[in-house]
């Protein structure tokens, strides 16, 4: 099962990810990164490196997040690959404060 | 300042070498890349070590493909360092050599009894059911009820599922022939994977280890009765925590009574003796440093590790089993070698995934760049295809290759498996029509 890329991401992108990605199958916008399910190989390289937790393996997907692999697949199809290291963006470090916070609340 | 064309050996097709090339393609410096592979086949461990049931790990083989296929970019196989041509040679002819052989030796265990007959290595048994040349001839006893493989990291993984599989799944996979016939002989009900590790430390990826819970017809178990977990779960890191969640879930299942075969997880046990006679008859355990177990079982497979193999002079650092090196550049008694680098398990040691290596030689890509305008002009313009060539007349080209492929493709499609492969040399060679 492919990996899925969700809403943590967004504001996000520290494109760890698509540095492991042994078949470049993340694509991105301006916002936050998207895995093309028919490209993926499902090695799971990625999610261990997310410093937000963002990347899960498909079966690992919460029931609130289970939306997520169809806008992957479908968000995938229409933005470019992103196959190198980006800057995060400039919100990423305060977003990932905010996510650690309501995890640690949960 | 424009730079002058600079001429790229990579020595080893693997990933950590197709990568590399990749990488360094998109610098756009003025280069032409030749990868070496003592093979005649490409992809390194995407052929020979990637087990032959993860196909979509194996069609990684596509990207590399790609990256071959690029104008200033040859694959060269059928070329060994040492045999058909000599480092310095290549440093030469070359003006960058970057070592990307991976690592091939074993690291062996130091205990008494490993050369028993039925003790083997990762290596050994990875290399044969996977049709490596070097591994193909091998003999491995499945004749007895229980094996034992050593290690907790997904080259044991590879091994206890194929080792537990049923046939025929195996069977439309691109698993060695002489392996399949060995495999359907096989006699082998319970394999027990060892490790010195707590649950919570093993190596495995957690897709692997899933795959190793749910092998059809095979009962996955803990040797711990009681297993729980320690309390501490809040020192743990994500991936720890969900190690231990795998492992107390697996333990607190309802034993899965009437499955024909069995996986038994052993942990904090680390081995003493293999005895027998003349063949590995039982293996001695220490468990958390006190009580002694033994295992009797007829084939004993350890995966613990990996260390390169030194070539001509560049040394290998015994600990680490890597190359001496600066992010990738290779030294010698602390001193850089200029123009000559190291990537992949060579550099770092064997582990990681494959996407692993992708990152580290784009990272030593960079530190190429940077070298570059001071890297002195080596090349003499001498072409490695043509020099080989006149010294032995069998180096196989990209396109060559893909006349091997075509042929293990074709005989593999009646039996709806994805190739057959060609498992000797002089069969390679043939195929390729050098």
């Amino acid at each position: 099962m492919p990996v899925v890329v969700t809403d943590k991401c967004h504001n996000c992108r520290f494109t760890e990810c698509v540095t492991v990605c042994p078949v470049s199958c993340f694509h991105g916008d301006e916002t936050m990164l998207y895995v093309d399910p028919d490209t993926c190989v499902d090695c799971g390289s990625c999610i261990p490196l997310c410093p937000v937790g963002a990347i899960y393996d498909s079966i690992d997907l919460p029931e609130d997040k289970q939306n997520w692999i169809k806008i992957n697949a479908e968000r995938a199809q229409l933005l470019p690959v992103i196959d190198s290291k980006k800057e995060p963006l400039p919100t990423a470090v305060q977003r990932r404060t905010e996510l650690e916070g309501a995890s640690g609340a949960a | 300042m424009s730079h002058p064309l600079r001429r790229v050996a990579i020595v080893g097709s693997g990933p950590s070498g197709f990568y590399l090339a990749e990488a360094l393609d998109r610098l756009s410096l003025p280069v032409a890349i030749d990868v070496i592979d003592k093979l005649p086949t490409p992809f390194g461990l995407v052929r020979g070590g990637v087990a032959p049931d993860h196909p979509k790990i194996k069609s990684i083989a596509t990207v590399f493909e790609r990256i071959a296929l690029r104008p200033n970019v040859r694959f060269l196989g059928n070329i060994e360092v040492g045999r058909d041509i000599e480092l310095h040679e290549l440093r030469d002819i070359y003006d960058v050599v970057v070592l990307a052989y991976g690592a091939e030796r074993d690291r062996r265990l130091g205990i008494p009894g490993e050369d028993l007959v039925g003790s083997h290595s990762a290596g050994e048994f990875v290399g044969w059911y996977n049709g490596h040349p070097a591994h193909a001839d091998r003999t491995f006893d499945l004749s007895h009820e229980a094996a034992v493989v050593i290690g907790l990291g997904n080259v044991a993984a590879d091994i206890c599922r194929i080792l537990l599989r049923p046939l025929s799944e195996l069977a439309v996979t691109d698993i060695a022939d002489h392996a399949l016939d060995a495999l359907a002989a096989s006699r082998i009900r319970t394999v027990h994977l060892v490790g010195r590790r707590d649950p919570a430390d093993v190596k495995f990826s957690m897709p692997e280890l899933r795959e190793l819970a749910s092998i059809s017809g095979c009962a996955a178990v803990m040797s711990e009765a009681h297993f729980s977990g320690y309390g501490q779960e809040h020192s743990l890191t994500e991936t720890q925590k969900k190690n231990l969640a795998f492992f107390q879930d697996l333990a607190a299942r309802a034993s899965e009574l009437g499955k024909k075969k069995q996986l038994r997880f052993h942990f904090w046990k680390s081995p003493l003796a293999l005895v027998g006679d003349r063949h590995v008859e039982k293996i001695r355990l220490r468990r958390n440093g006190s009580e002694v177990e033994e295992l009797p079982c007829g084939l004993v497979v350890r995966c613990i590790g990996f260390r390169g193999t030194p070539v001509s002079g560049i040394a290998v650092d015994e600990t680490t089993g890597t190359i001496p090196n600066c992010n990738g550049r290779v030294t010698e008694e602390g001193k850089i070698i200029p123009g000559l680098f190291v990537v992949g398990w060579l550099k770092r040691g064997p582990s990681g995934t494959i996407g692993s290596n992708r990152a580290d030689s784009f990272a030593v890509a960079e530190e190429i760049a940077k070298d570059w305008p001071r890297l002195p002009t080596r090349s003499r313009g001498e072409d490695l295809f043509d020099l080989v060539q006149a010294r032995q007349g069998r180096a196989v080209s990209f396109q060559r290759w893909k006349k091997i492929d075509e042929k293990e493709v074709l005989a593999g499609a009646p039996h709806g498996r994805p190739r057959r492969k060609l498992v000797t040399v002089d069969d390679l060679l043939r195929a390729a029509e050098v």
